[in-house]
């Protein structure tokens, strides 16, 4: 049901009152007649175009945003226009709403003005392209989180020196040929201490010692190309002091990773009774 | 006008389910794309050993008992692969259900390495020497019902 187009000289008008309205040095401010003149053709040329109101009207006009080349915008504007117009005038012939949101078009007013919002401005566009590329970057971390397992403990590299228990102990892996020179320490875990290091090849190694009872638990060189793990198990009738509390069969892996020695526990089955 | 609004009505519906839709669909897309690589990523093995035998092999059995008796591997459980450079690999379960796997070199009677470790920690061996380069290593990693083997040399060298 298009209404009837508007004559040239109603064209005139309109184009004059949107260059005094939506222009950087707008006057029409201080006009009420000229704005309420606005609001009338604004609305008859949307109703010519669309024949139906027009959609909800935008977020409040900002004088300063003259810029802008999407009409949508520019009708939202012209609908508070016409809404702040009407107000003051009494009833008003326009096929405008002025009270804000149609009831009947609720639905695709709010789908179309936010749409129409969203996509309006060259920097809400690039706005939007940005989060859609977080909302990406925050999935793809949240799945990898999923994914990857989390361990037990995170042992950051200490100041420690070696003492000589340490080299003792070292000493029992000598097949390995690992350069005792260069020892880093690490935070201990259930009282195991993680020491890294380098072999003669320059493969890294990680070994892992036990003070308390003077144990070296494990000891591992592994070229670069595959993770370097040491392992340790509870097994029963040890002497090992970590596994006190663990159930046998447990399995803690020490994971030189990166900077750091990562600890993952792996349970072993839960026994009725505690063995000893 | 009472046609026309109800047909945009049913075309804003459908533009917003459309684009509902294709935002999971976005967000189903990354996840999967994101942990197929990760399940995937790492180097491809050297070699895929197929299983070769269940049967009771009493020299390993032997050999388990002298060098690996903590591990406590269930000898009934025991499968032999295809063999590797020197390397004969089998794979079994321990008294406390946990995934073994283990390396004898049969020619000097000796299990060069064994290894038993819960689920989920990823199962492997690593050998050395007994006819690959000083320093290096292979890496065989039990996937299934294969295990991987990958040579690892010092240095990254190839």
């Amino acid at each position: 049901m298009a209404g009837a187009p508007l004559s040239a000289d109603a064209e005139n008008e309109l184009r004059l009152l949107r260059a005094r309205a939506y222009s950087a040095e707008s006057d029409i401010q201080d006009d009420p007649a000229a704005l309420a003149r606005l609001a009338e053709l604004e609305a008859a040329h949307a109703a010519a175009l669309h024949g139906v109101a027009e959609d909800l009207p935008a977020p409040a006009p900002d004088a300063s945003r003259s810029h802008d080349p999407f009409p949508a915008e520019r009708f939202g504007v012209a609908g508070l226009v016409a809404g702040f117009a009407a107000a003051d005038d009494g009833p008003h012939e326009s096929s405008v709403t002025v009270t804000g949101v149609p009831d009947t078009k609720s639905a695709r007013a709010v789908a179309a003005s936010l749409r129409d919002w969203l996509i309006a401005t060259r920097s809400r566009r690039i706005g939007l392209i940005a989060g859609a590329a977080v909302a990406v970057l925050v999935i793809a971390y949240a799945a990898v989180w999923v994914v990857v397992p989390r361990p037990d403990a995170t042992l950051r590299p200490v100041d420690a020196l070696p003492d000589s228990q340490v080299y003792r102990l070292a000493a029992f892996a000598e097949v390995l040929e690992m350069d005792t020179s260069t020892l880093r320490a690490y935070e201990t875990y259930r009282g195991v201490e993680p020491w890294s290091t380098e072999d003669r090849y320059g493969n890294p190694c990680l070994f892992v010692i036990e003070p308390s009872s003077d144990n070296l638990l494990g000891a591992v060189c592994t070229p670069p190309g595959a993770e370097l793990y040491a392992d340790i198990g509870a097994w029963p009738y040890s002497a090992d002091h970590f596994a006190e509390g663990l159930p046998a069969g447990t399995v803690i892996r020490f994971h030189l990773n990166g900077n750091q020695v990562d600890a993952h526990v792996y349970r072993g089955p839960e026994m009725e009774t505690e063995s000893e | 006008m009472g046609d026309k609004s109800s047909s945009v009505d049913a075309d804003a519906r459908k533009t917003r389910w459309s684009l509902v839709a294709l935002l999971v669909g976005g967000v189903i897309a990354v996840a999967a794309v994101v942990t197929t690589v990760i399940s995937v990523s790492g180097p491809r093995p050297d070699a895929v050993l197929q299983q070769v035998t269940d049967e009771v092999d009493v020299p390993v059995i032997a050999m388990l008992a002298v060098e690996e008796p903590q591990l406590e591997i269930v000898v009934l459980s025991l499968r032999g692969y295809e063999p590797y450079r020197e390397m004969e690999l089998w794979s079994g379960v321990n008294d406390y259900d946990s995934p073994c796997l283990v390396a004898v070199h049969r020619e000097t009677q000796d299990v060069v390495a064994a290894s038993c470790i819960p689920s989920p920690g990823e199962l492997y061996v690593d050998t050395m020497r007994h006819g690959i380069p000083d320093g290096a290593r292979i890496r065989f990693t039990l996937r299934g019902d294969e295990v991987e083997a990958r040579l690892l040399m010092p240095d990254g060298a190839q």
